[in-house]
């Protein structure tokens, strides 16, 4: 019986342990593996992220400024990856890389596929 | 029961007809779908027969389909909560295919890996346990320790759930000395806490009367259905893989068999919590005495055809003994990949046991198995005098209107 009283008192003066959700959010360990960035000056078009890839969640596709950028450039659908980071980790120029941003629901599954060359929101 | 259609006047309350409970096959808080089909007479459970393969997801097909490695991150998937271990028991079966030996460095940060997650799986089932026995805010305490261990997995491997932590020869990241400090202060915090849940599981009188002599299993039962893990350890049968094979680093560590005669319910979870302490033990061994040297190998040369061969390894996963059998014939994909995972043989042969309890049972006795199930809403009731089923919503059973 005491020890409930204990546990009453001393969580009494604490702060909650859950966050306000839209103002914060929990912080992330540094090797968070989240939301793919993706810099389109750096990609050499290898391919290899699309190879090791292992739920094909990467397409090869032409960049929308084709001009400027002519070869193939990797497509993530983040509906079908499972942040695993093989592509960052084969990627030998680090053009691919993954954030510690987990923020990814969305209603609009459009936003889930990031097209290569385009600024992602959020 | 009774066939005739008179009923005795002594036995003014059986019910002449068995009512089928369906427990499954959603539940809303945990994995693992699976259903129960509860026939009850009264209260008393007469024959229960499990149902599975709501999850069938082809894993083994896709497996054969993909190459070697792109497979270690497929096998991570089986389980959410058994992740690592599934995909240790898999890159150790490379890992011979090839004849390679990871470093000692990369086999301490297995082992810390795998037993983190026992750590969590365990508080996991308690606190599954201590809900399932209506107390709520037991639940979110345990919880809310749990968290901490996933936040420790999450500073180890960079993700609370599905750690994709191993590669062939080692690990994945590597563990710098400031790491080392937050998780000894996480794993600080956790042990007082795992105490006080094991002295209130002990000594709490509600617990005890729900769980003590409930779902009993004697060594003989154990042996003679195939049932592993922390169950068969709870019945007094000494079997743990970690002890018998020795794997990774177990040989070195101070790992020590827990066993309990308790052959109950309370006996399971109290041995849960018991290797819960184990686990901690074992990591903050590893988080002291970790060697130096690389355990991150270069993925990029590893090789990526493997010679022919088979392999059968063994790993004790948090729920028993998880076997894996890969099968090369050359070449970049696996022939042949057969998962053989503790809870199949754990729940599908453990029908006997919940005979002769009542209904109120069953849920307890199955969350000791350490499996999920679900909450249902409606029930079908047989009769066998008209011979006919229907299904009704639980609702109209309570209130009388069956
Ligand atoms: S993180 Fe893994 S699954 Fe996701 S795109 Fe990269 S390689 Fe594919
Ligand atoms: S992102 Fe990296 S791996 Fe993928 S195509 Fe570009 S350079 Fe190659």
């Amino acid at each position: 019986m005491n020890m409930v009283f204990e546990t009453i008192l001393k969580y009494l003066f604490k702060k909650p342990l859950t966050v306000r959700f839209p103002y914060e959010s929990l912080e992330t360990a540094p090797r968070y593996r989240g939301k793919h960035e993706f810099n389109i000056d750096k990609c050499i078009s290898c391919g290899i992220c699309w190879r090791v890839c292992p739920n094909q969640a990467i397409r090869m596709v032409p960049a929308e400024d084709k001009k400027k950028y002519p070869k193939l450039y990797p497509e993530v659908d983040l509906g079908k990856c499972c942040f695993c980071g093989l592509c960052q980790e084969f990627c030998p120029t680090g053009a691919i890389k993954l954030t510690t941003n987990y923020f990814m629901s969305t209603p609009n599954p459009d936003v889930l596929i990031l097209k290569p060359g385009k600024k992602s929101k959020g | 029961m009774a066939d005739g259609d008179t009923v005795e006047a002594t036995k003014a309350l059986e019910i002449p007809m068995l009512l089928e409970v369906p427990v499954g096959p959603q539940h809303p808080a945990l994995h693992e779908p699976i259903l129960l089909k509860v026939y009850a007479s009264g209260e008393e459970v007469v024959r229960v027969e499990i149902n599975t393969g709501y999850n069938h997801r082809g894993i083994e097909k896709l497996a054969e389909k993909n190459t070697f490695y792109k497979d270690i991150f497929i096998v991570g998937r089986v389980c959410g909560i058994c992740n690592t271990v599934h995909a240790n028991c898999y890159v150790r079966a490379l890992e011979h295919l090839l004849g390679k030996e990871p470093p000692a460095r990369a086999k301490y940060l297995r082992v810390l890996a795998m037993e983190l997650e026992r750590l969590h799986s365990h508080m996991l089932i308690e606190a599954v346990m201590a809900e399932i026995l209506g107390f709520d805010t037991l639940f979110m305490h345990i919880m809310k320790d749990r968290e901490l261990i996933m936040k420790a997995k999450e500073i180890l491997t960079g993700a609370r759930v599905l750690a994709d932590y191993q590669m062939v020869g080692g690990v994945r990241r590597d563990l710098s000395s400031e790491k080392i400090e937050r998780l000894n202060k996480i794993l600080d915090l956790v042990e007082p806490r795992l105490k006080y849940y094991m002295k209130l599981f002990e000594e709490d009188v509600t617990i005890r009367k729900r769980l003590e002599g409930v779902g009993s299993l004697t060594p003989y039962d154990i042996t003679s259905h195939g049932l592993l893990g922390p169950i068969a350890r709870a019945s007094g049968v000494s079997t743990d893989v970690r002890l018998h094979d020795m794997y990774e680093v177990y040989s070195e560590v101070p790992y020590r068999i827990v066993v309990m005669d308790g052959k109950d319910t309370l006996a399971r979870m109290m041995l849960r919590w018991e290797e819960a302490i184990v686990s901690l033990e074992i990591s903050r061994y590893i988080l002291k005495n970790l060697p130096e040297g690389n355990a991150v190998p270069d993925e990029k040369r590893l090789p990526r055809v493997f010679p022919e061969g088979e392999v059968y390894t063994a790993v004790e996963a948090p729920r028993g003994e998880l076997t894996y059998y890969v099968m090369s014939k050359g070449g970049t994909m696996p022939y042949r990949v057969k998962i053989r995972t503790p809870s199949f043989n754990n729940i599908i042969n453990s029908g006997f046991s919940y005979i002769g309890h009542t209904i109120a049972d069953v849920p307890v006795i199955l969350v000791s198995y350490d499996p999920c199930i679900s909450c249902m809403e409606r029930i079908t009731v047989v009769d066998f005098r008209r011979k006919e089923r229907k299904k009704l919503l639980l609702k109209d059973v309570v209130r009388g209107r069956v």
